[in-house]
C-alpha cells in the first residue's frame, strides 16, 4: 500500500484515539479505587436520575438547591453497581482501544495481505463484544435502582461492516495470490 | 493436479538449463520453477508462446492432462 497523506492522517489520529482511550482508562482506574477509599471525597457529586440505556454524567455544582426526586448521589452508589460499571466501561474502552490497535496494523501493512483480513475479524469481534456489553445496563444508588437490557445497533452495524471488509479483502488476497502465480 | 507440466523432461531432451530458458522466454527463474512445480494457476498465452518458441515445440509437449 503506497502511504498517501490520507493514510497518514488516519494513522495519526488512530494514534491520538488510541491515546486518549488509553487516559480514560487510567482516569477511570484512578477515581474507581480512589472512590472505594475514600468516598467521602465525592460529597455533593450528583447526576439526573438515570434512564434505561442510557449512561450518566457526574457534576458537582456549588450554590445550588437540588432536588431530591431528581438527582442520585454519587456517595450513595451500590459497590456490586459500581465494580460491573467499571468493569463494563473498561471493557468498552480496552476492546475500542484493540480494535482501532488492529485498524492501525491495517493501515501500516499492505493491502490485501491475510494478516489484514484477520486483522478485520479481530475488529469484527471485538464490535460485537463492545456490542454485547453496551446491551446491559444496572445503576444502583441506595433504593434506586435502574437495570435493563437495550439492543444498541451501532456497534453491531460496525461488526457486521469489519466482517464484510474481511471477506472483500479475503477475495483480494486470493486474487492477488492467482496474479503472483501467473507465468 | 490433474495437469502435468513435461518442462523438465523436454528441457533434458534439448540439454537447456533452466536459466537459460527463462532468459530466452524473458521471465525469472523464480517463475519459472513455480511453472516446473507444478505451483503455478494459471500461464499467460505469451508465455506459452516464449516457451515453445524457445523450445521448438508444442504446447502439449509442455501441458498434459492427466485424469485424477
Amino acid at each position: 500500500m503506497s502511504k498517501n497523506s490520507l493514510l497518514k492522517t488516519a494513522a495519526f489520529l488512530c494514534q491520538l484515539i488510541n491515546g486518549a482511550f488509553i487516559l480514560v482508562l487510567v482516569i477511570l482506574t484512578i477515581v474507581f479505587i480512589h472512590f472505594q477509599v475514600d468516598r467521602d471525597f465525592y460529597n455533593g457529586w450528583h447526576a439526573d436520575k438515570p434512564i434505561k440505556g442510557n449512561s450518566i454524567k457526574f457534576q458537582k455544582v456549588i450554590g445550588e438547591e437540588l432536588s431530591e426526586e431528581d438527582v442520585i448521589y454519587m456517595t450513595d452508589w451500590n459497590t456490586s453497581s459500581l465494580y460491573f460499571n467499571y468493569l463494563r466501561f473498561a471493557g468498552i474502552i480496552l476492546l475500542m482501544y484493540l480494535a482501532i490497535k488492529q485498524f492501525q496494523d491495517v493501515l501500516n501493512l499492505e493491502t490485501f495481505k491475510t494478516t489484514n483480513v484477520q486483522a478485520f475479524h479481530r475488529i469484527g469481534i471485538y464490535c460485537l463484544i463492545i456490542s454485547g456489553l453496551s446491551w446491559i445496563t444496572m445503576w444502583v444508588f441506595g433504593d434506586y435502582h435502574v437495570s435493563g437490557f437495550h439492543i444498541d445497533f451501532d456497534f453491531l452495524i460496525i461488526a457486521l461492516l469489519a466482517f464484510i471488509f474481511a471477506e472483500i479483502f479475503k477475495e483480494g488476497n486470493q486474487l492477488m495470490e492467482e496474479n503472483k502465480l501467473t507465468v | 493436479m490433474a495437469i502435468i507440466i513435461n518442462l523438465d523432461r523436454i528441457l533434458e531432451e534439448r540439454d537447456m538449463k533452466s536459466n537459460e530458458l527463462a532468459e530466452m522466454v524473458g521471465i525469472t527463474t523464480a517463475n519459472l520453477s513455480i511453472l516446473k512445480t507444478g505451483k503455478a494457476k494459471a500461464v499467460r498465452f505469451s508465455t506459452l508462446e516464449a516457451i515453445c518458441q524457445a523450445l521448438d515445440c508444442q504446447p502439449g509437449d509442455i501441458l498434459e492432462y492427466l485424469p485424477d
